[in-house]
């Protein structure tokens, strides 16, 4: 019986549904997450009667034959980077990209990943690291003397030293934008990496064309919207119910079969 | 021969294939682009006694002859990726594999190759109206893609037009999978059509119409198997019955 193997497909398609929404929720309060999304697809199809076959010897030939299909496959789960709301935090190395962008961060490793989680510290040597204390590109390293820090829409971290009147512009934090930033590679701990589907970065500057502004003191949250993925989960849900109602009567139906004497 | 069970046993053998079809729509309610599917039944006439005899005597079996597909556009849902197409009526993106083998789709989920090409995401090349690929630079940003199927970015302007096609006998087309369709005559460019970008179709599978589908399959299922027995206790009784009186 296919009608089996079929719906379980649907249903191993649907817990999968169900595993992503749920870590969009989870992850509903995380800063910069991008929510995601399974996409499915059909599997391959079965020809029991060939489209186009003769139907008889005067060249007539069937116009639709019949295919049968063997169920669904998970083709691939992609981000949708819509951006999140910004929320104002009030802490000076808060910082949030308002449109296209990312910030480069500096692995351990020396090798690059990107984020728009803004939340930002300072090292003990006085430098901006993430909260796992990874540097931010360019390396911006803020004097211990400094009394207020200043980053500006365009990036500039302005600092103000004790007994001076102009605040000293101590670098400016660079941003990074893909062709196709829904293809960036997931790493954990609200950072990506590059991968060959989300095209080669370029580094620019807020404030210019294509790249958003910084916005000092606040947060990006995540763009999880809860509403909508109750809803998903539960259309998921009742799909999975469903697939499980195909099973129990292709069940019945071989029971029927069984008991015939 | 007893031609009751095996008309009952044609039935049966429909039923089946029709809760398969039916599983198959189930399993592809949240497929992106997936067309509903839906089984054709005849009646395949048999002379009882194999002379030219009047209908009356005729027995008709039934047998499963075609599929019909349900191309009626679903939902659209936001998703707010540039490079997600949705397009309305009963129009498809040509696309080609790397056998240069013409598909079709309405899956316009698309994504970039690592060569900058546009793709779907089994990354299949999604053509342009000169049948040529559609290829982005590296520095190219802000993709946006018209409803009439033209891509642009900021920086270069306009880079193509999607070829968007359309067919005149849809029961020719042939699903291969991966919500590709295949057909044995190259697709004519729509007269008109309409691109979404940000959005994508849902399947047009109705839950509700399979549900009730699939148990009036069971119970067909079902009566018919109780036909099937009332048939063998008639012989069995008739069997005994004449036995009684030799």
């Amino acid at each position: 019986m296919k009608a089996l193997n079929i719906a379980s497909t649907g249903m191993l398609a649907q817990q999968m549904n169900v595993e992503v929404i749920s870590n969009n929720i989870a992850n509903m309060n995380t800063t910069g997450f991008k929510r995601q999304r399974v996409e499915f697809q059909d599997l391959l199809y079965q020809n029991i009667e060939r489209i186009g076959a003769a139907s008889s010897d005067t060249g007539t030939v069937t116009p639709s034959g019949i295919q049968v299909g063997v169920g669904v496959k998970p083709a691939s789960i992609y981000r949708i980077t819509e951006q999140g709301n910004l929320v104002n935090s009030g802490n000076t190395y808060d910082v949030a990209i308002n449109g296209e962008g990312y910030f480069r961060v500096l692995m351990p490793d020396g090798t690059d990943t990107y984020t728009r989680a803004g939340s930002f510290q300072l090292s003990p040597t006085g430098q901006i690291v993430t909260p796992d204390g990874h540097q931010v590109m360019p390396g911006i390293t803020v004097p211990a003397e400094a009394i207020d820090v200043t980053i500006n829409p365009q990036g500039e971290v302005l600092v103000k030293l004790a007994g001076e009147v102009e605040p000293q512009n101590v670098g400016r934090l660079e941003i990074t934008t893909f062709p196709n930033a829904a293809g960036l590679e997931a790493l954990g701990d609200n950072l990506f990496a590059e991968t060959p589907s989300s095209g080669i970065p370029t580094a620019g500057s807020p404030g210019t064309p294509g790249y958003g502004t910084i916005m000092q003191g606040f947060l990006e949250t995540s763009n999880v919207n809860a509403v909508a993925e109750i809803t998903s989960l539960i259309t998921a849900q009742r799909a999975y119910e469903m697939n499980s109602k195909v099973i129990s009567t292709a069940d019945e139906m071989m029971g029927v079969t069984s008991q015939l004497r | 021969m007893d031609v009751s069970l095996y008309v009952g046993l044609s039935h049966q053998i429909g039923m089946r294939r029709n809760l398969e079809i039916i599983a198959n729509n189930m399993a592809n309610m949240n497929t992106t682009g997936f067309k509903k599917e839906g089984l054709l039944f005849q009646e395949y006439m048999m002379r009882m006694d194999g002379t030219d005899t009047p209908v009356a005597k005729n027995v008709s079996y039934v047998q499963d002859k075609s599929l019909i597909r349900d191309f009626t556009e679903g939902n659209f849902r936001q998703t707010d990726n540039p490079l997600d197409l949705a397009l309305d009526g009963q129009n498809f993106f040509q696309v080609q594999d790397a056998n240069g083998a013409m598909r079709y789709t309405r899956n316009g989920h698309f994504k970039l190759s690592d060569t900058g090409e546009l793709t779907t995401s089994n990354g299949l090349t999604v053509l342009d109206t000169n049948g040529s690929p559609i290829t982005f630079a590296i520095d190219d940003q802000d993709i946006t893609i018209s409803e009439d199927g033209t891509v642009s970015t900021q920086a270069r302007g306009v880079i193509g037009r999607i070829a968007v096609v359309e067919f005149g006998a849809l029961g020719q087309l042939q699903k291969v999978g991966d919500s590709l369709y295949s057909s044995p005559t190259p697709g004519t460019p729509s007269v008109s059509y309409k691109v979404t970008s940000g959005m994508i179709e849902d399947s047009n599978v109705q839950p509700i119409v399979e549900m009730t589908n699939l148990m009036n399959v069971s119970r067909q299922y079902q009566s018919v198997a109780r036909i099937l027995e009332d048939q063998q206790e008639l012989q069995l009784k008739s069997i005994n019955r004449l036995a009684r009186v030799g």
